[in-house]
């Protein structure tokens, strides 16, 4: 034994820690509602679209779900500017939680868009509206209704996934844990007492 | 291109152990997970109000904190205590443990879904409680929640990724120490993705055809 529990470190840090929860909570946001944009229009496309859109849902959501995040982030933050294509960490990460979001949303509002009665189509159209407009009027608020505890849940996931901004920041290494290994004693305090912010990396998200 | 191939031709070696690694670590994490998510599901479901608190909280724990903070956890917590497991040590533990709170927590809510009427009927005919678990309700359960499994397993895959930050050499981490050393990020970091693709697929194809297969005609 011989290890004393030091909160105090903990409550030296509670600002920026909390800073740190707000950046968590406000990229999981951001890629929350981008990712609904994204997921709706993909979903519409799989439902709706010819046999080119739906091959190309399929493959979007098929490599989005089956590719670890951390790779898809590290590919934005390191390979992607190879490319000239640069933006800021935070941007970069919410932009890479959109698309991971986007896959599992395409799945959530499908599956709402499956469940409404053909009726209410019929419906629609027996009071003179056209394909956009049942689509706008009908389809898109009784879908998106059917899809909020799927949201509220991947709203869940979506911020504890926002924890890997804190890896993927670091530039590829072989020297990862003699790093963290040295880095100082009472961020293993820290790290029980918050889920949120569990090490600095070297770049700040 | 020509760049590429060659250092990928120098680099197989690394690359492959570190795809072995990957598979190794989340095919125990899923075994491991499975075992201990049926202790889990069990207690969550027959432990009583007091028996199944403390699985209760620690599903809880789990399903409510981000994989990396699990890992990292059991990474570095351990230290305090003047006891340091080694990176696959810590990871193994870390995904297992995250298998078994989904694994539980899915398996909790299809025992849950199957009518009483089937454990009143199984004690009529005179089965004990583990007769009854064995030849009625697990069968069951255990087909309502294949296609949940399969996706925790590719999950497990996906998580797998992140033992990287304890030093663990699987796949992203070599790939890393490719790209450290060769400068091509673009194309490794493609290849890696692609790997973990294909694993998951193949997890995936897996579960279909075992669901196919055990399928109650």
């Amino acid at each position: 034994m011989g290890y004393v529990l030091d909160f105090g470190a903990v409550l030296r840090g509670l600002d920026n820690l909390m800073s740190g929860l707000a950046v968590g909570l406000a990229m999981g946001a951001a890629g929350l509602i981008v990712g609904s944009v994204i997921g709706i229009m993909a979903a519409f496309a799989a439902i709706f679209g010819g046999k080119f859109l739906q091959t190309l849902v399929r493959l979007y959501v098929g490599f989005i779900r089956n590719v670890p995040i951390l790779v898809l982030a590290l590919f934005a933050f390191f390979a992607l500017p190879q490319y000239g294509i640069r933006f800021s960490n935070t941007t970069t990460f919410a932009a890479v939680l959109a698309i991971y979001a986007g896959a599992y949303l395409t799945e959530s509002f499908r599956a709402a868009i499956l469940v409404i009665p053909k009726g209410i189509f019929e419906a629609g159209r027996s009071i003179g509206l056209t394909g956009t407009g049942i689509a706008l009027w009908i389809t898109l608020p009784i879908a998106v209704r059917n899809a909020l505890p799927s949201l509220g849940n991947n709203f869940i996931s979506l911020f504890k996934d926002t924890s890997i901004a804190a890896s993927s920041t670091s530039p590829p290494a072989p020297c990862w844990p003699s790093r963290y290994a040295s880095s100082n004693v009472a961020s293993r305090n820290s790290e029980a007492a918050h889920g949120e912010i569990s090490h600095r990396p070297r770049l700040r998200v | 291109m020509e760049k590429f191939l060659t250092v990928l031709d120098s680099a197989s070696d690394a690359l492959t152990s570190g795809f072995l690694i990957t598979a190794f670590v989340s095919a125990a994490a899923v075994l491991c997970g499975a075992i201990l998510g049926v202790v889990f599901g069990l207690a969550l479901t027959y432990g009583g109000r007091l028996a199944s608190l403390p699985f209760r909280i620690v599903v809880d724990v789990v399903r409510g904190t981000p994989v990396l903070v699990l890992i990292l956890a059991t990474y570095y917590m351990p230290s305090g205590i003047g006891f340091s497991p080694g990176p696959i040590t810590a990871g193994l533990v870390a995904l297992t443990v995250f298998c078994a709170a989904h694994v539980g927590e899915t398996l909790r809510g299809a025992l849950r879904a199957i009518p009483s009427a089937q454990t009143d009927a199984a004690s009529a005919i005179g089965l004990t409680f583990g007769q009854t678990l064995s030849y009625v309700l697990m069968p069951q359960a255990i087909r309502q929640i294949a296609p949940n499994f399969v996706n925790t397993a590719v999950e497990i895959v996906k998580a797998s990724s992140l033992l990287s930050a304890i030093g663990v050499g699987e796949l992203l981490l070599t790939t890393q120490e490719v790209i450290g050393r060769s400068y091509l990020t673009m194309e490794f970091y493609a290849l890696c993705g692609l790997l973990y693709l294909l694993l998951n697929l193949g997890i995936g194809a897996g579960g279909w055809w075992l669901e196919r297969r055990f399928r109650i005609q």
